[in-house]
């Protein structure tokens, strides 16, 4: 057993190597930048394990891109603007189906925003970012044990669902430095899937609606549409193996508190008011679980750093109101969020709010 | 002893990261549950960066302190609404109505040590001296970079044997003096933090 103090960026990076990686291409943007310094120093000692610094997201992502069609386990790091960036090489990666891991470090957008605050705004990016229907699959930790974790996951379900799979984490758990033994986190590897280069076959890897034989099928619905259905319907069952989240605090009240990443330990002092959601994988969602969960609560409230994203997703899903504690401007505090409470007539009776307070809410 | 709260207020360049990090690995080294986030601002140089620090001997969940038990201040850019129990600051920079003691830690790094960076190990002595953390040389040893360790050791050892009568006399000795007040207006006027402290500390 070893326990070390262990920042977040660092413990991505290191879930990256004991997955297998061995490419990174990156560009540096605050608050991912430490996964790329790691990547680098860790590059002049492992020959192995291959370093680009690109110019720009665009070049990283498509790097990437094809390091996996080479036959490396490939990853990037970036942050809501680079996110941006990347997002036709995200469709490409899904068209063609590029196993592959992208890490963003959320901070408060949109734009530039605040580049060292912690946000959760990008979640119906990492589902909708890029162009057309596609099965995304997204993680989003809690801690930094859990950062190596479900980095390791994440690896192994872009191998297993052949996809561009995302890591989501945020300034404050990125930036955290927090007693951990990731030695002691023991995940399975899955190996590699797809052929590397130069085997002797020829492949195609284009965006563009082929038949298995690489002709262009741009005018076929029909193969279209049963080439999408293959690939949903794949990657769903992929997706089905890592459902991961958390059902916890106080399950006998009457509330349910959705909150996921951060957000949950630093709501903890609510802990004995409310039971917890927390979804782990963000996308796809959590539809069976959260359908068996939720009914045994009279109201549901969603606490996340973003206007309704997610309290949005749960509400369709469950066709029932819920209520929302928006934390804005990497406001993460229990401050904000009993202001929130208090806003919307939910704040448990011992907690006290300063009516003075100069934080918004909802 | 239980858990604390500490939060170190400063600006880039002024060793908040590096006293944050010490203090963190010390109390790795000595089996402590510790959680250390950095707060900094990106986009002006020479703009706030704060360390919040939580420790305690069950895990922690929540690493945001919004109550701190000690602040260690080396410049007043902290969170408007932290409040705490008490103030280890640097000259000048105890607010009214506050309890703490004011401490001269750049300028005793470079009196007594000869460069202002040692005033952070006596800020951290004088921390974990207020915070009760009973720690070993071993301790220490393991928790520190190998890079200048011995004097590291003995400026922390030091920050950590003032005592409330010491604190007086230094202070009397450095009042005259308005470093701080040198110091802000070094820094103030775009002087990198390190020179601002040889300057302010320079007798006129």
């Amino acid at each position: 057993m070893t326990k070390k103090l262990v920042q977040g960026n660092e413990a991505v990076f290191k879930g990256a190597v004991k997955a297998g990686a061995t490419f990174f291409a990156g560009y540096p943007i605050s608050p991912s930048s430490e996964i790329l310094a790691q990547a680098s120093v860790h590059a002049a000692s492992h020959p192995e394990f291959r370093f680009l610094q690109e110019e720009d997201e665009i070049a990283s992502v498509n790097a990437i891109l094809g390091g996996s069609l080479a036959g490396a386990k490939s990853f990037t790091a970036t942050s809501g603007p680079g996110f941006s960036l990347m997002q036709e090489a995200v469709g490409y990666g899904h068209k063609v189906g590029i196993p592959c891991v992208i890490v963003n470090v959320m901070r408060v957008g949109p734009g530039t925003g605040m580049p060292t605050m912690p946000g959760q705004g990008d979640l119906n990016q990492t589902r909708y970012g890029s162009t057309g229907d596609y099965t995304s699959i997204v993680f989003y930790p809690s801690t930094v044990a859990e950062c190596y974790e479900y980095t390791i996951h994440a690896f192994n379900a872009a191998e297993e669902s052949r996809s561009p799979v995302i890591l989501l984490s945020d300034a404050f758990l990125g930036h955290l430095n927090e007693v951990a033994d990731l030695d002691e986190i023991d995940v399975p590897v899955v190996a590699r899937t797809l052929e590397p280069l130069a085997k002797g076959s020829t492949r195609l890897f284009s965006g563009v609606a082929t038949y298995p034989d690489g002709e262009p099928a741009t005018a076929d619905s029909d193969e279209f549409i049963r080439q999408y259905y293959e690939s949903r319907d794949q990657r769903q069952a992929v997706a089905e193996k890592y459902a991961f989240y958390e059902h916890g605090w106080n399950k006998d009240a009457e509330t349910l508190v959705i909150a996921f990443g951060i957000t949950p330990r630093v709501a903890r002092p609510l802990a004995p008011y409310f039971a917890l959601f927390r979804p782990i994988r963000i996308w796809p969602t959590l539809d069976k679980e959260l359908a068996e969960i939720a009914p045994r609560y009279k109201k549901i409230i969603v606490i996340e750093g973003s206007d309704g994203q997610y309290a949005n997703v749960v509400e369709r899903m469950l066709l029932r109101r819920v209520e929302r504690v928006p934390l804005l401007g990497g406001r993460m505090s229990i401050e904000a969020i009993t202001l929130g409470l208090d806003h919307i007539g939910m704040l448990p009776a011992g907690f006290a709010v300063d009516k003075t307070s100069p934080v918004k809410v909802g | 002893m239980s858990g604390k709260s500490i939060v170190i207020d400063g600006v880039g360049g002024q060793g908040v990261r590096v006293i944050g990090n010490t203090m963190a690995s010390l109390l790795t080294v000595m089996g402590y549950e510790v959680t250390l986030l950095f707060d900094y601002d990106s986009s002006v140089r020479g703009g706030m960066s704060e360390a919040f620090l939580r420790y305690d001997r069950a895990p922690i969940d929540n690493f945001v302190v919004e109550r701190a038990d000690v602040v260690l201040r080396l410049a007043d850019r902290g969170p408007v609404h932290l409040s705490t129990d008490y103030v280890i600051a640097d000259l000048g920079l105890t607010k009214p109505g506050e309890t703490g003691e004011e401490i001269p830690f750049l300028q005793l790094g470079v009196e007594k040590f000869g460069r202002d960076l040692f005033g952070n190990m006596i800020a951290l002595g004088r921390l974990l001296c207020v915070c009760d953390v009973d720690f070993t040389d071993e301790h220490l040893t393991a928790a520190l970079p190998k890079k200048y360790i011995d004097d590291n050791i003995a400026a922390i050892k030091y920050g950590y044997g003032l005592d409330r009568d010491s604190i007086k006399q230094i202070v009397a000795e450095q009042a005259a003096s308005t470093f701080a007040g040198r110091y802000a207006e070094k820094v103030l006027a775009g002087v990198a933090p390190s020179e601002a402290v040889e300057l302010a500390a320079a007798r006129r």
